[in-house]
């Protein structure tokens, strides 16, 4: 075990507005488990807004949680947790050039010795199919795919022990999509390197995840092995998000207030108990956890 | 359906300025838009899309230029170095969803606020009647409850959030055509179908045109009517979308159709297209695929194809027969 997260939760406080003048507080990310296991990729799949990438910044700790906590079960965090940012237009620095970017973890990690550091950057940028020419230009000179495949050079130019990818490949076409999904496939096999893979795309999380985690509105509704859930579905959410026919879920707005499941409004097998009760996440065979009030 | 031309781009050639080098970045694109059509653009990462819609109203960035071509807005020219008219076709005619979400949000107004200022200044729309139709579009995206969503900064929107946030901005001010690149890339499944079918519902009732961007090929068949495919800043395939997805010529395109994950798939590693990226700054003569197509012949090498037609309304570049 590499990783394990205990009960993580994370509040953000909007300040009041034009429609109330109090402040409110948003619930990302509320009473989350699990554990990543050495050379394994966990899925992270939910809706937008369910709090995917607050819980990636939490690993990375570019956020501090308000509840639980992540144990991390290496040394050396910052070199050995790497990160890929959601957006490529934000991530890279605008001022450096892309040799300094990509050179850069090496120096503060102090693994930078000249010339054979050169090798390394042509290895890296073949990688993921970009010519060495790029190295002496700026990030605002790249489209959006060429900065997403800068931004996963610079996260595994070091060879990190887990990478946490959020939505690493959503703005690439499909043959460079391949390439990278068959790159990390194989860095998992020879570095055992562990990752932390957001993306809203199942057939992508379908060939690359281990494990699975599925959130909705900040809450676990279904985890575990990746064929345990994706071929015996248990949680309402989970078998719309995976069925074909995606036409039915008609998203209802949430409301706060009230205590239950948050899938409780769009949920055709809800009871009065859901609509009053949060369900707690039970085990339903050996890798393979459910919140649901029906399994009970 | 109604065939007036809405927007006919032709010859249009987009250059980069590098410090020491000139890249060609739009070759000889020649794109029909029809009234009331949703045409969609794919190609490989890099190859020339974002400028090719960024050149039809010259939003480039400083260091890019058109250097040739002519583009026709409603049977008008538009012309390039008009600042005036450009921007009044901009926004009340033309509007983007641009594939930096975070970019086009200004981080120091509240998303309603933001979209209010558009129907403000745009829709000529009261004051006192623009907040609740700043509430409905934002319903309309899916952003509920609207009251809650209305006073959030950009940065407290996740990224699917400001995407939808983008995409109500850029229908409110109610465009002719909408340019949209990669407009669903952050969304899950159920909200990109619920964003589409919104879309749809403009595109039906009001008569929207829209030209989008994806590499979600599993999206176009149900949404677009046309497709394009441009590889290193050319289109090389043109037509119905139905028929090409199911009728590909191109070998670029049909090598790019393989590389699709699929769930039934047990292989350990996914198809790719081998060989490099095209790099633009530095392109074979002849047929720009060649380096990497496993059909190539003499002529390939020598000369670039022309457009040929395949059937109907299904056009392709390559000398394949
Ligand atoms: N800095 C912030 N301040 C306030 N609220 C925030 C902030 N960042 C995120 N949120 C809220 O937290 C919730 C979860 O956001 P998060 O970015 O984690 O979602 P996500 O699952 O990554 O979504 P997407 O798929 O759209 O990127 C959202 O309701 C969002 O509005
Ligand atoms: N702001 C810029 N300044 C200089 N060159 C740029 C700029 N933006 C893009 N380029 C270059 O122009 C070429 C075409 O880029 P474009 O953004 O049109 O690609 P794209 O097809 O949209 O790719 P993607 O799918 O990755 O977004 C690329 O080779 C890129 O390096
Ligand atoms: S023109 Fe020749 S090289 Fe180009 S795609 Fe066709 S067969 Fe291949
Ligand atoms: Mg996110
Ligand atoms: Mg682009």
């Amino acid at each position: 075990m590499l990783l394990r997260v205990e009960n993580l939760g994370k509040q953000y406080a909007i300040s009041k507005s034009f429609f109330s003048n109090k402040e409110t507080i948003v619930q990302a990310l509320d009473n989350i488990n699990f554990e990543l296991r050495e050379g394994t990729i966990l899925g992270v799949l939910g809706e937008t807004g369910s709090g995917k990438t607050t819980l990636a910044k939490l690993i990375v700790k570019l956020l501090e949680p308000n509840n639980g906590k992540i144990i991390y079960n290496f040394d050396n965090f910052p070199r050995n947790v790497q990160m890929v940012f959601q957006n490529p237009f934000s991530s890279l620095n605008p001022m450096m050039k892309i040799k300094d970017i990509l050179k850069e973890p090496f120096l503060i990690h102090h693994l930078d010795n000249g010339t054979d550091t050169d090798s390394k950057l042509r290895i890296l940028l073949e990688k993921v199919n970009l010519s060495y020419d790029c190295l002496k230009h700026h990030p605002d000179e790249f489209s959006g795919g060429q900065r997403q495949r800068i931004a996963i050079a610079r996260a595994i130019a070091i060879e990190p022990k887990v990478l946490v990818c959020d939505e690493p490949t959503a703005s690439l076409d499909l043959s460079v999509q391949a390439q990278i999904l068959n790159l990390f496939i194989k860095l998992k096999e020879e570095l055992g390197l562990s990752y932390i893979f957001i993306s809203h795309n199942i057939e992508v999380i379908s060939f690359i995840a281990d494990e699975v985690l599925i959130l909705y509105e900040g809450k676990p509704v279904e985890r575990g092995l990746k064929n345990k859930v994706f071929n015996n579905p248990l949680h309402p959410y989970t078998k719309i998000l995976l069925s074909s026919d995606i036409g039915e879920l008609q998203k209802t707005s949430a409301q706060d207030n009230y205590s239950g499941c948050k899938f409780y409004t769009n949920c055709k097998f809800s009871s009065d108990i859901c609509k009053q009760m949060t369900p707690e996440e039970i085990k339903t065979e050996e890798g393979h956890y459910v919140s649901c009030h029906i399994l009970k | 359906m109604n065939s007036n031309i809405l927007l006919k781009a032709s010859k249009l050639n987009t250059r980069i300025f590098y410090k020491d080098s000139v890249v060609n970045a739009v070759c000889d694109l020649d794109l029909e838009l029809r009234e009331k059509e949703i045409l969609a653009i794919i190609g490989e990462s890099g190859c020339g899309k974002t400028m090719s819609m960024l050149s039809l109203t010259n939003l480039l960035p400083q260091s890019a230029k058109i250097t040739e071509g002519q583009i026709l807005f409603n049977g008008k020219d538009i012309e390039m170095d008009n600042e005036d008219q450009l921007r009044k076709i901009r926004g009340a005619q033309i509007s983007y969803v641009f594939q930096d979400a975070t970019a086009s949000l200004n981080p120091l107004f509240s998303v309603g606020e933001q979209i209010r200022e558009m129907f403000i200044t745009h829709e000529k729309i009261p004051s006192a009647e623009s907040k609740n139709k700043v509430l409905e579009v934002l319903e309309s995206v899916n952003l509920k409850p609207a009251e809650k969503y209305y006073s959030y900064y950009p940065h407290q929107l996740s990224g699917g959030m400001n995407q939808r946030a983008m995409i109500a901005m850029a229908i409110a001010s109610k465009p002719k055509l909408l340019i949209a690149d990669e407009p669903t890339s952050s969304l899950d499944r159920i909200t990109e179908m619920q964003i589409l079918n919104l879309l749809r519902d403009l595109n039906k009732k009001m008569n929207l045109s829209i030209i989008f961007i994806t590499h979600n090929i599993s999206i176009i068949e149900n949404f677009a009517d046309r497709i394009v495919i441009m590889y290193a800043g050319r289109i090389i395939e043109k037509g119905d979308a139905k028929e090409i997805l199911r009728n590909p010529k191109h070998p670029y395109t049909k090598a790019l159709l393989k590389c699709l994950p699929k769930k039934e798939n047990k292989d350990k590693f996914l198809n790719t297209i081998e060989g490099n990226v095209a790099d633009l700054s530095d392109l074979p003569d002849g047929c720009k695929f060649n380096p990497r197509c496993p059909y190539v012949m003499d002529v390939c090498l020598k000369e670039e194809p022309e457009f040929k037609k395949v059937s109907e309304g299904h056009f392709t570049k390559c000398y394949l027969e």
